[in-house]
């Protein structure tokens, strides 16, 4: 069965392509659940409708899907708390230059 | 989503149709500088009424900075505005008369041919009036207005003021029906269009942009509003002005200007503050395009004061106003904006669909970066000193500026076409 672990480090391959940081290392997700082959995966965006904000979505729904048991992937977007930059990690600030 | 907060491209219009635009201007400002270093005696002598230093202006104006404005409206009013761009078609149409347009007007005013200028102006204006019915048929179908939404509206509205007066001095030019009015209608059209038509599109897609690319938050927009609104408020009063309503409306008009570009100053001092990441060529050049707009308000004001510096003709201190409202303010603004704007387009047509699905290149890796940083070094001496040879009615130092403005415009010209042509690039992870 799939862990949690294995979803995050699943994860680190959507990248935001202006910057070139994945999703994890953006501070984008808010929660990861796994129950029975299927995944929700709660995640947050920088501002409300951010401009590939459905591709995102799919890129999530693509990488986990393509996990060894995951049958089913759910992914919500969530507002609140609202996304700020100190949920950048701290690789994430030294590649930004921080 | 960090690169376009608030942008759902999923309305804007194929990445082809924006890009056209845009290369088309990068063009264009390589070979406004290019002219200026050759052959732009009458600008550094002040002469602003000269054929040539006309033929300059509408380079900038029209070639450059409109075409580039126009082209980014096309993707940035639909992804700004939530709403979907009412015909592609009609945006790919509006190009050819537009560039064919200005291309024919700036030749006619080069060659000295009068007919040449009114059929290209009456061409470039109908490709605007093309965009503009496109845009209007567009922001019919906005739900929510933003501020900034607002301000690009109300940019539009100025647009189609410019051209008005444009197609006005167009049939004065051909039939002399303005007479000795001429002079003054020339300054209301310039005045609609650069603190109207440019500034207030500036400002309104600079307060969206600014802070997305320097990954910006916690910054107070509550100006914004305001500072759209003196802008609009301030080029109506200097175009009343300068058709006959007075110096009093002229300089109330030039002070809402200058405390427009003031409080944008210092808002956007305030989002690089706060910025998350290191300083991009986009935030420096953006920064020097608002202080370059800063110091044209403030030299415009101390001319309209009748507080010229000494031993400088009233001619020279007008052209230097020009030289660094359109030099400064907005190229330096828009060179930035390019830098990012066309890579992203690139990427989203060339990648979109592929990404997370198979290893695709960054957007960053389109291009090679050094050209933006040198584009930055370049392009701001090269202003500030062409304003300087200006004031100092130098020639030679305005060639020699110009000469370090045209590597500038090069830098950028060859980060747009590294992107548009596509660079080698390694593809990345996953997506």
């Amino acid at each position: 069965m799939v862990t949690e672990a294995e979803v995050r480090q699943a994860l680190r391959g959507v990248f935001d392509p202006e910057l070139g940081l994945d999703v994890v290392d953006l501070g984008l997700i808010y929660g990861i659940a796994v129950e029975d082959g299927a995944v929700r995966v709660d995640m947050t965006l920088t501002t409300r409708g951010c401009p590939l904000h459905e591709a995102m979505a799919d890129w999530v729904r693509e990488a986990v899907g393509r996990l060894d048991g995951v049958e089913r992937v759910d992914v919500r977007l969530v507002w609140d708390p609202p996304w700020t930059p100190e949920r950048l990690s701290e690789a994430a600030r030294r590649e930004l230059g921080l | 989503m960090i690169g376009l907060p608030g942008l759902d491209t999923r309305r804007a219009p194929s990445p082809a149709l924006p890009l056209r635009f845009l290369a088309t201007g990068a063009g264009a400002f390589v070979l406004l500088q290019a002219f200026l270093a050759v052959r732009g005696g009458s600008v550094f002598t002040g002469r602003y009424l000269d054929w040539a230093t006309v033929g300059a202006v509408h380079l900038a104006t029209l070639g450059w900075i409109t075409m580039v404005m126009v082209g980014a409206a096309y993707q940035l009013i639909p992804v700004l505005l939530q709403v979907g761009l009412f015909s592609e078609r009609l945006g790919r149409l509006s190009y050819w008369p537009l560039a064919a347009g200005a291309a024919g007007m700036v030749a006619g005013f080069w060659s000295r041919r009068i007919g040449l200028v009114v059929a290209g102006g009456f061409l470039a204006a109908f490709g605007l009036a093309l965009f503009l019915y496109n845009a209007v048929q567009t922001l019919r179908g906005v739900r929510a207005w933003t501020p900034g939404g607002r301000a690009l509206g109300a940019a539009l509205a100025f647009l189609l003021l410019t051209a008005a007066w444009g197609v006005l001095l167009l049939v004065g030019l051909h039939h002399g029906a303005l007479g000795g009015a001429f002079p003054r209608h020339l300054a209301a059209h310039a005045v609609l269009g650069v603190a109207g038509w440019v500034s207030l599109t500036i400002v309104g897609v600079g307060y969206r942009l600014l802070p997305m690319f320097a990954l910006s938050h916690g910054h107070s927009l509550r100006r914004q509003g305001w500072t759209a609104l003196a802008l609009g408020l301030g080029a109506a009063g200097g175009a009343a002005g300068a058709l006959g309503a007075g110096r009093g409306a002229a300089g109330l008009g030039a002070a809402l200007v200058a405390c427009a570009l003031a409080a944008f100053c210092l808002d956007t001092a305030a989002i690089l503050r706060r910025r998350r990441r290191r300083l991009e060529p986009v935030s420096l050049l953006s920064a020097a395009g608002v202080a370059c707009g800063g110091a044209a308000a403030a030299l415009a004001g101390l001319g309209v004061a009748g507080w010229l510096p000494p031993g400088v003709p009233a001619g020279r201190v007008v052209t230097a106003v020009a030289y660094l409202a359109l030099g400064g303010w907005a190229s330096l603004m828009i060179a930035g904006q390019l830098l990012k704007i066309v890579p992203f387009l690139v990427w989203l047509g060339r990648y979109g669909e592929r990404a997370g699905r198979e290893p695709v290149p960054l957007v960053r890796d389109l291009y090679d970066p050094r050209l933006g940083t040198w584009a930055f070094r370049l392009l701001l001496p090269g202003t500030l000193g062409g304003a300087g040879a200006v004031l100092a009615g130098s020639p030679a130092a305005g060639a020699l500026f110009s000469g370090v403005n045209l590597a500038g415009a090069l830098a950028l010209a060859a980060a747009v076409g590294q992107a548009v042509l596509g660079r080698r690039s390694p593809p990345r992870g996953p997506g």
